[in-house]
């Protein structure tokens, strides 16, 4: 979290992790043409020529003030596949809150724990734990055939008890409620640590 | 001048010192006669700049800075240069950018004009790091008087703002 004191911003940063493909982009281009424009800058997209994500994408919102503090969350993606090591540790510098995003179908939940798995390495070597640290679990591709049950789900990612919301992010839905539980829980968090 | 490492997720900039930074950019961007100067820090905040109206996303450009800087540092280390780079050089058509790290958590960018010369550019730059340095030493505001907002209400009122946001 920063804080600027003279311009009365606060600014939240919130990742989306998951696994290569899981929907972490579609979440981010969701709520890009969801929002009023002069609520939001331009989503920023470093890909691949197949179009997947190289290094981050990244999209920063504001909403009005409160308390007199202007609130700014700037949203980053990571690239999922398992060779961009580097730049997920880069990206989840001074990181407030994250959105894991899972794939809910059965034959993914191996790309699922092994990125969560690494997205727990990440954040000891931030000096950070998943049980200590303000995150959210998505479940998406609600809407894909042969989809593991909510419960499975629970059983197999979500260990420390996490809030978790079903999602189809390439139809919107979900998006914005996971947006909205992650913040809360970045906000309590740092309301706890001060 | 070393910098301490950020020890806390969290950094409050206190308005002198806030201040005390677009007084250490205005005199950089008026003696290097360049475009624009940011002044962010290596998470992609933007802090502060000063110069022309280049951009309206600043939140974009240190984002994107920062990155940058930031995959430099590790291209830096693959490679066993221990200290990392001092400096990114970016030569464009019309305009240069120069972006070089301020202790081990923040970064100045400068953008100027072809007919500026690198090495004012340079010089220049390593006395505002130093300045800078010497103000970001005493820059964090008190930690608890985030207290002040960061409180129950605030979450709710966010929540608040948040679906407001979201139902347009």
């Amino acid at each position: 979290m920063f804080v600027n004191w003279a311009v009365q911003e606060v600014n939240l940063k919130v990742v989306y992790y998951g696994p290569g493909l899981s929907g972490k982009t579609s979440n981010l281009e969701y709520i890009y043409h969801k929002i009023d424009p002069s609520l939001r800058g331009d989503l920023i997209t470093l890909k691949t020529r197949e179009e997947r994500t190289l290094y981050f994408d990244f999209l920063q919102l504001e909403v009005g003030r409160i308390k007199g503090m202007k609130p700014k969350f700037n949203l980053y993606t990571i690239p999922g596949q398992v060779y961009y090591a580097y730049s997920r540790k880069i990206i989840l510098r001074g990181v407030d809150g994250i959105v894991f995003v899972a794939d809910s179908q059965l034959d993914r939940m191996t790309e699922n724990l092994d990125s969560l798995m690494d997205l727990e390495q990440n954040l000891i070597d931030e000096g950070q734990t998943l049980q200590a640290f303000p995150w959210v679990l998505q479940f998406n591709k609600r809407d894909l055939p042969r989809s593991a049950t909510v419960g499975e789900l629970n059983r197999k990612l979500n260990f420390h008890d996490v809030p978790f919301i079903e999602a189809v992010a390439s139809k919107g839905n979900g998006v914005l409620e996971t947006l909205k539980t992650a913040i809360q829980g970045v906000v309590s968090h740092a309301h706890k640590l001060i | 001048m070393q910098l301490a490492e950020r020890s806390s997720q969290q950094f409050m900039l206190s308005t002198a010192a806030f201040n005390k930074i677009n007084e250490v950019l205005r005199e950089l961007v008026v003696s290097t006669r360049s475009d624009f100067a940011l002044f962010c820090d290596l998470n992609g905040n933007p802090i502060t700049h000063h110069g022309k109206n280049l951009t309206t996303d600043l939140g974009g450009l240190a984002a994107l800075a920062a990155g940058d800087f930031a995959a430099t540092r590790e291209i830096a280390r693959v490679i066993g240069e221990r200290d990392g780079f001092k400096f990114i050089f970016q030569e464009g058509e019309r305009r240069n950018i120069y972006l070089c790290n301020v202790g081990f958590d923040f970064l100045l960018g400068i953008i100027f004009e072809k007919n500026v010369a690198l090495g004012l550019i340079r010089i220049f730059a390593n006395k505002t790091v130093e300045n800078l340095k010497k103000v970001l030493e005493t820059a964090a505001e008190a930690e608890n008087k985030a207290a002040e907002f960061l409180d129950v209400e605030f979450g709710m009122l966010l929540g608040n703002e948040m679906d407001r946001a979201f139902s347009q």
